[in-house]
């Protein structure tokens, strides 16, 4: 996929312009057109892994699309570039990172090039983008899309009672992400070929069965992945017992690894490769209920994805106290109720428990538990107020984090004609041990993330915030290499989000960005200190 | 994979790079700032972006055709958008669970539906939740008591279509199949802004038959 042509995406910024000022809608015959997007980014400030004030970077993600009928061809082009001399790693590109082509109807569709598929809930494979979001590699510094695509051919599609999803080709990460962007597991090498059959049995009642044959892991030579899943709606069973407009449904899915159904059954044994998964949902007048588990064992196959059962929060502090899943051995359970109060309160409760274990002398043991309660209580107790509360308690021994407390409160208040002010106050209060053979001491925390912000409906936000902590693993201010701080740290930065028009948005934000983890779409990541200026123009035509 | 570039090489493709910049910043600006001409879209049976000026109301642009597609529903029902166009405007709302604004922002969809539902307005909201999550869409829907559909898209298939980098992200289009408002993000105060568009839309729409309510 990848070519290095400036000069060839040079003519494509300049049919960008064409669209841009000519036509607003370029469109080619009967029914064709063409649809364009640009994602631009500059910084310039400071950076945590480089001895330098005077950083620059730009990024731009370019997406082209031509669209007639049934038919999809598209490419998406991205380049970056920065001001660090190259003997600090010089990672600028200039490249096509995707092309594809796609024929889709209803009920069939078939893709060439670059493409996105899952088997399942994605226990065996998955191949997915995360739009929007531009990751950061940390050696040597780059910037680039998140992106875990299938390189090859995928089709999927529907007759009667039969579902079909056939794949073949090559995972491929974005091929800028540079190496250690991926840190923990990078995509396998080599190919994978296979898919999943499903078969609907009765309305509300599908079985499946998925197969892939993958190369290149770490042992060589090629080996087999295959699984089965079960999909059931149970509310005809509900009905018969009397709970008129209940819903209930259960999905179970097995996947393994060299597995021979007929002999080794859904074995959930140590050293026999595996992943588990169900869920159960159940649906009742105001109310929602849903409970997944799942074990997953030596299953880090470098192409899956399975689901994580850790609840992604978006509050601040909460989003980024996450859990990362490990699926060399893995096992828990998460619930969530959601359901109305009197007085218009709606109530969202999150329960999530898991526990890893470490390999050690051929075995696995040191278990490692992860918890999180979490409740958050929202209303409009007035037209033009709308509040939020949340409260959580956990822990993640395998971040060293003993206990952890989190509250918090957010208010948008409509002052007038689309005027609206926005305020957020979190407080964690969290407790880690260190222990090592040298070392065995608790460490104590507080943080604090607050905004404040005025923003006016269909043009945008201006917002400040702050926040606050006394971590002693952050006290050193990475920014600052060659001094050693040690006093609690703090972060201001204040955000400018404006619609220019309907088709152009900027974000401009300025002051100090914390590091650490952030999670979108259900996929965490790290991203690394920042100060300074950042400017986002994201365009579509 | 990656491919790291000499400096020497890396100064040569900078040039292209700077011109490309300025390009694509260019291209952000609107048309009409630039001085230049804004050509007509496209013809055939969509409503071109005059006719839509024409109705003289600047809270409606034409931001070009609302591209097509077919999704399920979460009881496995399939649903088209140009059927949907049939019966009148469409709200297409793009949202996931596990986004806090997108979850403030569908009771208020919730409400403009009930409004409006008469008049012709069909919402669709479309769950970008990956497949791994979406045990959490029913409990989600039924405990806000949404009655619009709800569609899954789990491999952001529509998302592609429709360029969804943020959610939500909330798309008003005309039963001709034109995207006429865009709303990126959710304040408390944006549905009173997208309630005016509605009925900016519904004004300029001739009142519905009896006949065309039952289809």
């Amino acid at each position: 996929v990848t070519v290095r042509h400036g000069p060839l995406l040079l003519l494509l910024l300049f049919v960008f312009l064409a669209t841009g000022t000519a036509a607003q809608e370029l469109s080619f015959g009967e029914g064709g057109w063409l649809q364009v997007s640009n994602l631009l980014e500059f910084q310039a400030g400071r950076d945590p892994t480089l001895d330098s004030d005077e950083l620059t970077r730009q990024f731009d993600q370019f997406i082209l699309d031509y669209l007639q009928g049934d038919l999809r061809l598209g490419l998406r082009a991205e380049f970056y570039r920065d001001s660090i001399q190259p003997e600090f790693g010089d990672a600028d590109y200039d490249q096509i990172t995707q092309k594809y082509a796609e024929w889709s109807r209803p009920d069939l569709r078939i893709r060439v090039g670059n493409g996105y598929a899952i088997l399942g809930r994605g226990l065996l494979f998955r191949a997915f983008e995360l739009p929007g979001v531009v990751r950061d590699a940390i050696f040597p510094r780059a910037r680039y899309a998140e992106s875990r695509d299938l390189e090859g051919v995928i089709i999927e599609g529907r007759r009667g009672p039969l579902q079909l999803l056939a794949l073949s080709g090559r995972p491929v990460e974005n091929p800028d992400a540079p190496y250690g962007a991926d840190e923990v597991l990078p995509r396998r090498d080599g190919t994978v070929s296979g898919g999943r059959l499903g078969l609907q049995l009765e309305r509300g009642i599908v079985v499946g069965a998925s197969y892939l044959r993958a190369d290149g892991i770490v042992e060589p030579g090629t080996e087999d992945l295959s699984g089965v899943d079960l999909s059931l709606r149970l509310d005809p069973l509900l009905a018969a017992l009397g709970a008129q407009g209940a819903g209930l449904s259960f999905y179970g899915e097995y996947a393994g690894r060299r597995w021979q159904p007929f002999t080794d059954g859904l074995s959930t044994r140590d050293g026999r490769p595996h992943a588990l998964y169900t869920a159960t949902t159940l649906a009742y007048s105001s109310w929602g209920l849903s409970f997944e588990t799942k074990r997953y064992h030596q299953f880090d196959l470098r192409i899956n994805d399975p689901p994580t059962l850790v609840p992604e929060i978006s509050y601040h502090l909460l989003n980024r106290m996450t859990h990362f899943l490990l699926t060399s051995d893995e096992q828990g359970a998460q619930l969530s109720l959601q359901g109305r109060l009197p007085r218009g309160w709606t109530l969202d409760l999150e329960w999530a428990t898991a526990r890893n274990r470490l390999l050690r002398n051929g075995r696995y043991e040191l278990p490692k538990d992860y918890r999180l309660l979490y409740l958050s209580l929202e209303s409009s107790p007035m037209a033009d107020l709308q509040l939020s509360l949340f409260g959580a308690i956990g822990k993640d021994k395998f971040e060293g984090i003993t206990h952890h407390h989190a509250l918090g409160l957010q208010a948008q208040q409509v002052v007038r004609d689309g005027w609206a002010l926005v305020g957020e106050f979190e407080f964690q209060q969290a407790e880690r041990r260190i222990a090592t053979t040298l070392i065995n001491e608790k460490q104590r925390y507080d943080e604090i993330f607050t905004t404040l912000g005025i923003s006016l409906a269909g043009h945008g936000t201006l917002a400040f915030q702050a926040e606050f902590s006394n971590d002693p693993a952050e006290k050193d201010d990475p920014l600052t290499f060659d001094v050693v701080e040690d006093d609690p740290r703090a972060w201001y930065g204040g955000v400018l989000d404006l619609q220019l028009s309907d088709r152009h948005r900027v974000t401009l934000f300025a002051g100090d960005r914390r590091g650490g983890t952030a999670c979108t779409s259900g996929t965490c990541y790290e991203v690394p200190d920042f100060s300074g200026v950042e400017l986002r123009l994201t365009s579509r035509y | 994979m990656r491919r790291v570039s000499s400096g020497k090489h890396c100064r040569m493709d900078r040039q292209p790079l700077r011109s490309a910049l300025v390009l694509a910043l260019l291209c952000a600006l609107p048309p009409a700032f630039l001085g230049l001409p804004v050509a007509a879209a496209a013809s055939g049976t969509q409503a071109s972006r005059g006719e839509l000026l024409a109705s003289g109301d600047a809270l409606l642009e034409d931001l070009g055709r609302a591209p097509d597609f077919t999704l399920r529903t979460l009881q496995g029902d399939r649903i088209r958008l140009t059927e949907a166009l049939e019966r009148g405007p469409v709200i297409l709302d793009f949202w996931a669970t596990w986004c806090r604004p997108c979850r403030q922002a569908l009771p208020q969809l919730q409400a403009l539906y009930e409004r409006y539902r008469e008049a012709g307005l069909t919402v669709l909201a479309v769950s970008v939740d990956d497949p791994r999550s979406q045990p959490k869409i029913a409990p989600f829907a039924r405990s806000q008591e949404l009655t619009f559909p709800i569609l899954t898209d789990g491999e952001k298939r529509a998302g592609r279509l429709y360029r969804i980098t943020a959610v939500p992200t909330t798309f008003l289009i005309s039963p001709e199949g034109r995207i006429v408002a865009l709303h990126r993000g959710y304040r408390k105060g944006d549905i009173m802004l997208l309630e005016k568009q509605v009925r900016a839309l519904l004004d300029r729409l001739p009142t519905p038959t009896a006949e065309s309510k039952e289809s």
